[in-house]
């Protein structure tokens, strides 16, 4: 076992009262004053997220855009310089590697924010697949912070002269923070607008105390893990390891915006354009519960006929929780295509019970 | 007030004035803000450490163990639709159900305040 990591804002989580876990191997905060609270504060005013935990993978040289664009689905040639784009990674079978947002800075500078979770693997994936230009990991440069909420960009453009309101959804910036040219992209995984802010490493503390400093003001808070997991899934979004896998395709995920099969050869390519032709048969879904209780991940999803009996088991739970914004029991399973039609009821069995739910189609919460 | 309660291992507490089932606040800590509550049926026959209920945070399910064996008599109400309580108040309102004891006998085996107290500090290490 390597040792247990920790970002550099390691010892502002414990000033600020966090419950301290481990989380991909870093010392990650889950909560400071509660995961309901932290959730509420990013959907009506602002939460600062520590995503250092987070891999950060730069290709740089003329061959830049062609070799990323070879090993993911989406395409980074029609992406214009200055912007960001989400795309899964697959490998040869058509399943999924990791998801990631690829940010295409320049003609000849490409750098990828992966998960966590994968980033040994991943780095290894880019050093095997890579057509030309090789990865490097730039990790260790950046403290990764992200700043969600309706707030955050008043809360930002407080701190700085650039212009906010020139940075578009997914689009790139840079601001001066301390001195320090910083990267920042108008991207996030809560579902609300706001920011993730690339700090040069030297900065990191200071950066820190000062957007939870002058966020005062608009009811910042910082966020942690669980609300990071509530909110990402409020707004219906993929859990790496929970809602796509190696086990499972692109397609079947329902990222069909992320894959471009006109695109040049990538990988996973013929695996994708055959399923994408003869459908896929398995479908993710989102439900939200009608009855009382709550779905969790592994629970088994069960076949409803017409006349509201239970029947077969037809799939798994992937994620599942009551998200506190809009306090519902929602989650997301794979059923089989045919069943996967939005208002179709189902039920999940759970202990002795079954819980009945109705496919939803879309994010359960949308700003 | 919670002097005369007396503590499973599994982090419920027992009042024997009340028979008042609830559970304790070392617990609730860990399992954070709770969302949902579900309970046992009043009438409902439970033997000692027996499963009686769940509560459901925004990141698990956790299992109520039933701390004595009897009958369930009442159970909260008030939780159906602030199951905050046991946030807030986890001695006091956020109580669970209360349950007519069949076997007074089984109150030895559970443990007192300060035992309590010491299986805590031993588990936080």
């Amino acid at each position: 076992m390597s040792k247990i990591k920790k970002t550099p804002y390691f010892n502002k989580h414990k000033e600020a009262g966090a419950q301290i876990v481990d989380f991909a191997g870093f010392e990650m905060p889950m909560k400071y004053s509660g995961i309901k609270k932290e959730h509420l504060a990013v959907r009506k005013n602002v939460g600062l997220f520590d995503v250092s935990h987070m891999g950060i993978v730069q290709f740089k040289g003329k061959d830049a855009i062609k070799s990323v664009n070879y090993m993911i689905t989406n395409d980074l040639e029609r992406l214009e310089n200055g912007h960001a784009l989400y795309t899964p990674i697959c490998n040869e079978s058509g399943t999924i590697v990791d998801d990631c947002i690829v940010y295409r800075r320049g003609q000849e500078d490409i750098m990828i924010v992966i998960n966590a979770s994968n980033r040994q693997k991943d780095f290894e994936w880019f050093e095997n697949h890579t057509p030309a230009t090789r990865p490097e990991n730039v990790s260790d440069k950046f403290a990764l912070l992200a700043l969600q909420g309706p707030s955050a960009e008043a809360l930002l453009q407080s701190l700085v002269k650039e212009d906010l309101g020139k940075v578009e959804g997914f689009g790139l910036g840079y601001i001066d923070l301390f001195g320090d040219k910083t990267m920042i992209a108008r991207t996030g995984y809560t579902g609300e607008d706001g920011f993730e802010i690339f700090v040069p490493l030297k900065n990191a503390e200071e950066v820190w105390d000062l957007l939870l400093e002058k966020g005062k003001k608009y009811k910042i808070s910082p966020a942690g893990l669980g609300a990071r997991d509530t909110l990402r899934l409020e707004a219906k979004l993929w859990l790496y390891g929970n809602d796509i896998s190696e086990k499972t395709t692109p397609l079947e995920a329902g990222m069909s915006f992320a894959v471009k099969l006109d695109k040049d050869d990538f990988i996973g390519k013929d695996v994708l354009v055959k399923q994408k032709k003869s459908k896929p048969d398995k479908r993710l879904i989102g439900f939200k519960i009608k009855s009382k209780g709550i779905a969790r991940p592994g629970h088994k999803v069960h076949y409803v006929n017409k006349e509201g009996e239970v029947g077969k088991e037809i799939g798994e739970v992937t994620s599942g929780t009551k998200v506190p914004y809009l306090n519902e029991a929602v989650g997301m399973a794979y059923v089989p295509r045919k069943y996967s039609r939005s208002g179709r009821e189902l039920a999940i069995k759970k202990g002795k019970k079954h819980l009945r739910c109705l496919i939803h189609k879309g994010p359960f919460y949308k700003r | 007030m919670q002097k005369n309660y007396i503590f499973t291992k599994s982090h419920e507490w027992f009042d024997p004035q009340t028979n008042k089932v609830g559970i304790t606040a070392f617990a609730i800590e860990h399992i954070g803000d709770v969302v949902e509550v579900e309970l046992p049926e009043e009438d409902e026959e439970i033997d000692k450490g027996d499963e009686a209920g769940t509560i459901e945070s925004v990141k698990t399910a956790s299992e109520i163990f039933c701390p004595v064996s009897g009958t369930i008599v009442e159970i909260n109400e008030e939780l159906e639709d602030s199951p905050e309580l046991l946030n807030e108040s986890p001695f006091d309102k956020g109580w669970l159900f209360k349950i007519e004891p069949s076997d007074a006998g089984e109150f030895s085996e559970l443990m007192n305040i300060d035992e309590y107290s010491k299986f805590c500090a031993e588990e936080e290490d």
